[in-house]
């Protein structure tokens, strides 16, 4: 095992009733890297990010961000270390502005209090301009700046896709998880989502990216993670996994003859 | 500046209010109007921003306005060294009982703190060596400022203003903070608050401690106010009236805190004409309010405001929370 890759998931496994959602489970992702999470549905893709995230703790096996034990941590914990994620079903704050929604992404790298924000502090000034500021860079970054001032809800499906990405960007994250970010967007859209993406590793980001429009994912990803009813049952390049025979299977099921493209 | 052209609005309203209207009545009823206002305006703050419910703000009330009574009355103390007491004992009540509640949802936790609430009220009644038990707590002493004795209704009702509006002041500042979006990114998901590095129950805690304190400087106003405590004022009907003040008011805009202390301040005393029908009409009144705008006066007056804009083709800046 690689100690110098920024997350490192060793021999994890997350139990649901009698039900093996992750099973034993290993693997690393380096600094800069575009690492994509395939499966069937069921396989436990969400799962697993939600074991990253902290909203599940593993039954059994470490986690290590960044040299940190995480596994047991809460998911506010982990977003200060520096993860953060979007969600498969959208999970905006739907009571705020489009760019509030991306200030509060800020809030885990700020400090101001109620007393000091009540009274206009000189120090929650200068915090809050500073929040401001890069919310809408953010914005910018995501092609939303002209919808700022909208209430989140106000923006289209693909638009609040978006939003989630420069939400989760606010927290400066070293690590974002992104949870099928192209689902139920257009081609265009996805074209879109997948230069987004791409510029955001070259500002530094390590990405892990859980998608079904393998379009996309052979495009963009470094390496590939395919997972099957919890288990790793493939794991390197795009083009690697595009000719193992048993993620073919996994996909499209026993004796089917596959014509390669 | 334009986010405290509200303050302002209702600076000169309140301030001009009285050189009109002298009536010992009609000030009493908006010193009422103040009072309550601070207090919903705390519990817009726990269940409009951050969505936690409490029915149990009758009995901070009850504890800031007996902590003050007892100390001026039982320990001579003054009544500016007992309100950081007051405040004080309030906040920490409120943070043990948030800390042993707020981990609930929902109705759970409005059982919860009605509950306590109960508790308290019964505390009131029972601890008769320092409330003076149901026969209530007399001659607490009126307040005064630099000499001046605050004890008629004119002065304690320009008192009372300023401070709702100083507090108006510092709650506008607060939830267009870091830590007002924290609160409503509560409201809106928690789970994804928690993903982005909000701890959520901790927040929890702090706004409920907040929503006590100011439940606690309301009751000691009160206090020193009425000059006299009982029990059945701060009993769980009470608690029901401040939530219902919040919402019908509009629980998502701080306003909403004064619409609906004003609404239900005023509509007893203008229903009380009508006699049986009274409690008949008052209800009514309250469920045609939120059919029609289910996010309370505020809501409804929100709308009203927009339908104006887009018809002189003004489009403003849209922020939660406000």
């Amino acid at each position: 095992m690689d100690n110098n890759s920024l997350l490192i998931v060793e021999d994890v496994e997350k139990i649901f009733g009698g039900l093996v959602a992750i099973n034993h489970l290993s693997f690393t992702i380096d600094e800069g890297q575009i690492k994509s999470i395939i499966g069937p549905n069921g396989a436990g893709k969400t799962t697993l990010l939600n074991l990253i995230m902290g909203v599940y703790s593993p039954d059994r096996g470490k986690i290590l961000f960044d040299a940190h034990r995480i596994e047991k941590l809460k998911p506010y914990q982990i977003a200060s270390f520096g993860i953060s994620r979007t969600f498969q079903t959208i999970a905006l704050f739907e009571n705020m502005s489009v760019v509030e929604n991306v200030m509060v992404g800020r809030h885990v790298r700020t400090r101001s209090e109620f007393f000091s924000n009540s009274f206009l502090f000189r120090r929650a000034r200068t915090e809050e301009n500073a929040i401001s500021k890069m919310a809408w860079e953010k914005l910018d970054l995501v092609g939303l700046k002209e919808r700022g001032w909208e209430p989140a809800p106000a923006l289209t499906f693909a638009e609040q896709r978006l939003l989630e990405i420069a939400r989760a960007l606010a927290t400066d994250p070293k690590l974002l998880l992104l949870d099928e970010p192209a689902a139920g967007l257009n081609m265009t859209e996805i074209k879109m989502i997948s230069q987004l993406v791409q510029k955001i590793r070259a500002q530094g980001v390590t990405v892990i990216l859980v998608e079904h429009q393998m379009d996309l994912v052979m495009d963009i990803s470094d390496e590939i993670l395919v997972l099957n009813y919890g288990t790793k049952i493939a794991e390197g390049k795009p083009r690697e996994i595009q000719n193992n025979p048993e993620v073919i299977r996994a996909y499209l099921g026993e004796k089917i003859d596959i014509a390669k493209d | 500046m334009s986010r405290y052209r509200g303050v302002l609005i209702l600076f000169v309203i309140t301030m001009i209010f009285p050189l009109f209207v002298k009536s010992h009545y009609h000030l009493n009823i908006m010193i009422f109007i103040g009072l309550y206002t601070i207090l919903a305006l705390g519990l817009t703050l726990l269940l409009g921003h951050a969505g936690q419910v409490s029915l149990g703000q009758a009995c901070f009330y009850g504890i800031g306005a007996y902590v003050s009574g007892i100390a001026t009355v039982k320990f001579g103390m003054n009544p500016w060294l007992a309100l950081p007491i007051a405040i004080a004992i309030t906040s920490i009540l409120a943070f043990f009982i948030g800390y042993s509640t707020l981990h609930l949802k929902g109705l759970y936790l409005a059982m919860a703190t009605l509950g306590v609430g109960i508790i308290f009220n019964i505390l009131f009644v029972e601890l008769k060596d320092l409330t003076g038990g149901a026969i209530g707590l007399m001659d607490i002493p009126s307040l005064s400022i630099g000499g001046i004795k605050l004890d008629t209704d004119l002065k304690f009702y320009c008192f009372v203003w300023l401070i709702v509006l100083f507090i108006f002041f510092l709650t506008i500042n607060l939830v267009n903070s870091r830590v007002g979006r924290g609160m409503r990114a509560i409201q809106g998901n928690e789970m994804a608050a928690n993903c982005i590095g909000i701890d959520s129950f901790k927040y929890k805690i702090k706004v409920f401690v907040l929503s006590g304190a100011m439940a606690g400087l309301s009751g000691f106003l009160y206090a020193h106010f009425i000059n006299f405590l009982s029990p059945s004022v701060f009993d769980f009907s009470f608690s029901i009236l401040f939530l219902t003040m919040t919402i019908v008011g509009g629980r998502e805009s701080i306003w909403g805190a004064f619409y609906g202390a004003a609404l239900l301040t005023i509509l007893p005393e203008v229903l009380r004409r009508y006699e049986d029908l009274n409690v008949m009409i008052w209800g009514l009144i309250l469920v045609v309010v939120l059919i029609f705008f289910n996010r309370g006066i505020a809501g409804g007056l929100d709308i009203l405001v927009k339908k104006l804009e887009s018809r002189f083709g003004k489009k403003g800046e849209w922020r939660g929370g406000q």
